[in-house]
C-alpha cells in the first residue's frame, strides 16, 4: 500500500493481507539498494501467520518516490515517521544487512517502540570498500552485478532455487535497479559512515537474534558474531549452504527461526 | 548476469545442485503428480504462493524446475516456466497480458502457427494484432496504439529467414511503454540472448535445436525481470491489470507488487497453468535437459555444417538460388553479421532448377537427410513446401508468404559433412533428370 512520509509517497507491502487491529507489527528493513523484494519469501508468510507487515521500500527505492536518504540516522528516523504513517505503535524489527544498521538506530532514537529485532545478514558495523562506492556513482549496473555476485552463495550461482524456475542472480540484479541509481551510493555511503552501531547494540534491552550465512562473502559471518557477542541477551544462529542474501536463498530455514523468535519476542513482551 | 558462469557451463550444470541424501549427479526425473504436505499449513502457504515448492505437477514439478532455472539462467531472465510447446509458450504469455479490446502489434515474418494464433484465433476473444513487415520501422512505431499491450516478433524468420534489427524494434517498444517479446528459437541462448539487446520476454519451442534430439514437444517462457509492468493508461488506470491490479484469487495478490521482477513468471504460473493446464512433462523436461548439456557444442557444428553447405548448394549447377542470412545477397546480411556474430541459424532455403518437379524428386531422393517438418533436430531435415505443407496454397499467396515452386526448406543437420554433401548432390542430379523428363529445365 502507499502512504505519505515527509511529503513523498511510499510503498510498503502488507503481505498481501490488510492490517488488523490486535495484531502485532513486523517491520521488514531492506538492504543497500534493494527493496522490499528481498522478502518475497518472508512477508506474505508473516501476514498470513496474523502479523502486521510493513516491508517498505526507502525512498527511490523499488516503489517508493522521493531522493535517497543518506545516513542510518536519518533513515531511521524515516522508518520511525513510516511506523507513525502505518499507524503502528510499535513493532518487531527484522532488518537485512544495512537494514540491521537501521534497526539498531531505531532502538537507539525510539527505544519504546521497538519490541525486538531479529538481524539478518548484518553487524554491527559494515565497511564498505570506496571502490564500490566509486563505481555505484559511475556505473551503477556494474555495481549491481558485483553486489548481486558477492551476495549469493554458491546453490544460488548454480540457480538452485526454492521458488521453482527462478534466477537468484537475474532476479537481484532487476530488483537493484526498480530504484533511483543514487539509491545505492546513498545506502552505501550511509553504511561506510556509521558508527553508533556497538553502543546501541551493547545497551540492547529487547529480545534480539541474529542469523548468520556460513557463505557470506558482503557482511562476513565473523562480523555478525560479533554483534551477536555485544548484545546483552541474543541467539545466533549460521545457515549453511547460504551467502548474503538468506531471505530468498534459505527461506525456509529463515522462516523456521522469525516465527520461534516472533513467538518468543510476544512472550516476552507478555511477561 | 555479467558475473554468471559462462553458457557452456551453465547448460550443464544451472539449476541443479546434486540432493545431499542421494547426491544424484544426473538431474531425477520426479514422476509424480502431487507432494506430500508437511502440515495443513505448509498446503496453504504453498497454494497462497507464501513460499516455494510444489504441490502439483500441473503448476510446478522438481525436474521441470531444474528445466526452466537452467533456461532462465542461460538466457540471463529472471524466471522461467516451461510449458508443453512453443505454441502453449506464446498462447500463456499473450492470454496473461491481453483482455479483450486490446491490441498486440506484430512484425510480420512469423511462424505460421504464431500467425494463426494472433491472426485468427485472437480476434475470437476481442484481441486484434497488427501485422508490420520488421523492416518497415516507421509502420512498426505507428501501429503502436494507446490498447496496444505488447510488441510480438521472430529474430530469424520462417521460412524467408528475415533477421530482425531488434534493437531499433526495442528502441520503438521502449519509448511507447510497451514490451517486447520475441520467440527465439530459430537462435537459441547460443547465437543470441535476445534479454541483452532490449527484449523483455523470450518465448522459445524447446522442440527444435535446444532439445536437438527431435524426441521431445516443448516450450519456455523466459521473463527478462526488465520491464515495469506498474505503467498507466490516459486514464490513469492500470495498463497491465493483470499484472498490476488485483488478481481474482490469492486474496487480491498484485503480482507486480509481490513479485516484482518475476511478476509475469508468477501470473502464468497462478492462472495459465491452474486454468489452462499446458503442462510437460517431467520426463520430457528430462529428455530436453539432455539436449541442452551439448546445445553449445551442437550449435558450433550446426553452424560449421550450415557454412559448408552453402558453399557447395551456392556452387551447385542444379540450384538455381540460395538464401541465408550469412550470404551477402541477403537483405538482412549486415544486420545478421552485426547481431549474429555467432552464425545466423541452421535454416537455408534454397531453390532447384525445374520447379514443383524438381523439388518434389530432390526430396524423394535423399537419403542421409530426412523429408519432414521440423526444424533443429541433430539429423538434417528437408521439405518442399509446394509439394507438401503449402500444396493446397495458390503460386500468388505463397509468392506473398516468401515461397516458391522450387524452393527446398533445408535444416542442417550434424553428420558428417562429407555425406551430406555426397547425399545432395546425388539428390540433385536426380531432380535435374526430372525437370528434363518434365520439360521444365530453367
Amino acid at each position: 500500500m502507499k502512504v505519505n512520509v515527509d511529503g513523498n509517497e511510499v510503498y510498503f507491502s502488507t503481505g498481501g493481507r490488510a492490517h488488523a487491529d490486535g495484531r502485532p507489527f513486523v517491520m521488514f528493513l531492506h538492504g543497500a539498494g534493494f527493496n522490499h523484494l528481498t522478502w518475497p519469501l518472508q512477508v506474505r508468510a508473516m501476514a498470513y501467520d496474523g502479523y502486521n507487515v510493513i516491508a517498505a521500500d526507502m525512498p527511490g527505492h523499488g516503489l517508493s518516490a522521493g531522493e535517497p536518504i543518506e545516513g542510518i540516522e536519518a533513515q531511521a528516523a524515516w522508518a520511525l515517521k513510516l511506523l507513525d504513517a502505518a499507524g503502528a505503535k510499535d513493532a518487531i524489527l527484522v532488518g537485512h544487512s544495512q537494514g540491521g544498521l537501521i534497526a539498531l538506530e531505531m532502538a537507539s532514537q525510539a527505544p519504546e517502540r521497538v519490541k525486538a529485532i531479529a538481524f539478518v545478514a548484518t553487524a554491527a558495523a559494515i565497511p564498505v570498500n570506496g571502490q564500490l562506492i566509486a563505481q555505484a556513482e559511475k556505473d551503477p549496473h556494474g555495481a549491481y552485478a558485483n553486489m548481486v555476485d558477492w551476495a549469493h552463495g554458491q546453490a544460488a550461482h548454480m540457480h538452485d532455487n526454492t521458488w521453482p524456475g527462478a534466477s537468484h542472480l537475474n532476479y537481484g540484479v532487476h530488483v537493484m535497479e526498480m530504484g533511483n541509481p543514487q539509491a545505492l551510493v546513498a545506502d552505501l555511503k550511509s553504511c561506510a559512515a556509521y558508527e553508533g552501531g556497538e553502543k546501541v547494540a551493547s545497551s540492547l534491552k529487547v529480545p534480539a537474534m541474529v542469523v548468520l550465512a556460513e557463505q557470506d562473502r558482503m557482511t562476513p559471518a565473523k562480523f555478525g558474531r560479533s554483534l551477536a557477542k555485544m548484545i546483552p541477551e541474543c541467539e545466533l544462529h549460521v545457515i549453511g549452504g547460504s551467502g548474503h542474501t538468506i531471505p530468498t536463498e534459505k527461506p525456509r530455514e529463515l522462516n523456521a527461526l522469525l516465527r520461534a523468535f516472533l513467538k518468543r519476542a510476544e512472550a516476552t513482551e507478555a511477561v | 548476469m555479467e558475473k554468471d558462469f559462462k553458457l557452456e557451463t551453465l547448460a550443464l550444470h544451472a539449476g541443479h545442485v546434486p540432493d545431499p541424501e542421494h547426491g544424484s549427479r544426473a538431474v531425477p526425473i520426479h514422476q509424480t503428480t502431487s507432494y506430500v504436505f508437511r502440515d495443513a499449513r505448509h498446503a496453504a502457504a504453498l497454494y497462497n504462493m507464501e513460499e516455494g515448492g510444489h504441490l502439483y505437477t500441473r503448476i510446478s514439478n522438481p525436474t521441470i524446475a531444474v528445466l526452466e532455472q537452467r533456461l532462465a539462467a542461460m538466457e540471463g531472465g529472471a524466471a522461467c516456466v516451461a510449458v508443453s510447446s512453443g505454441m502453449a509458450a506464446l498462447h500463456a504469455v499473450t492470454t496473461m497480458l491481453v483482455s479483450a479490446g486490446d491490441h498486440i502489434v506484430s512484425t510480420a515474418q512469423l511462424y505460421g502457427a504464431n500467425i494463426n494464433l494472433l491472426k485468427n484465433t485472437m480476434p475470437r476473444f476481442g484481441v486484434e494484432t497488427s501485422f508490420v513487415h520488421g523492416r518497415d520501422l516507421d509502420g512498426l512505431k505507428a501501429a503502436i496504439r494507446e490498447n496496444t499491450k505488447f510488441l510480438f516478433c521472430e529474430m530469424i524468420g520462417n521460412p524467408g529467414l528475415d533477421v530482425l534489427d531488434v534493437e531499433a524494434v526495442a528502441r520503438i517498444a521502449g519509448e511507447a511503454g510497451i514490451p517486447l517479446i520475441m520467440d527465439a528459437t530459430f537462435c537459441t541462448p547460443y547465437l543470441f540472448k535476445p534479454l541483452d539487446h532490449g527484449v523483455n520476454v523470450v518465448v522459445h519451442s524447446l522442440t527444435k535445436w535446444l532439445g536437438g534430439h527431435g524426441t521431445t514437444i516443448g516450450g519456455a517462457i523466459i521473463d527478462g525481470g526488465n520491464f515495469n509492468w506498474g505503467g498507466k493508461n490516459a486514464d490513469g488506470s492500470e495498463k497491465w491489470p493483470t499484472l498490476a491490479a488485483p488478481h481474482y484469487a490469492l486474496d487480491g495478490i498484485v503480482f507486480w507488487e509481490e513479485f516484482g521482477p518475476i511478476a509475469l513468471s508468477a501470473r502464468i504460473r497462478a492462472e495459465a497453468m491452474y486454468n489452462f493446464g499446458p503442462t510437460l512433462s517431467p520426463m520430457a523436461a528430462f529428455q530436453l535437459l539432455q539436449g541442452i548439456e551439448t546445445l553449445p557444442l551442437r550449435m558450433e557444428r550446426h553452424m560449421e555444417n550450415t557454412a559448408k553447405l552453402l558453399d557447395f548448394l551456392s556452387a551447385h549447377e542444379a540450384v538455381s538460388w540460395v538464401r541465408h542470412p550469412s550470404l551477402p545477397e541477403h537483405p538482412d546480411h549486415e544486420t545478421a553479421k552485426r547481431l549474429l556474430p555467432k552464425g545466423a541459424g541452421g535454416v537455408i532455403a534454397f531453390g532447384i532448377k525445374g520447379g514443383r518437379a524438381a523439388g518434389a524428386a530432390f526430396i524423394e531422393n535423399v537419403q542421409v537427410a530426412s523429408h519432414l517438418a521440423n526444424v533443429g533436430d541433430a539429423k538434417t531435415l528437408v521439405i518442399h513446401p509446394a509439394s507438401t505443407t503449402h500444396s493446397h496454397i495458390s503460386a500468388e499467396d505463397m509468392k506473398a508468404g516468401g515461397l516458391s515452386d522450387d524452393m527446398i526448406r533445408l535444416s542442417v543437420g550434424l553428420e558428417n559433412f562429407d555425406d551430406l554433401k555426397a547425399d545432395f548432390d546425388r539428390a540433385l542430379k536426380i531432380a535435374a533428370k526430372a525437370a528434363q523428363a518434365a520439360g521444365g529445365m530453367a
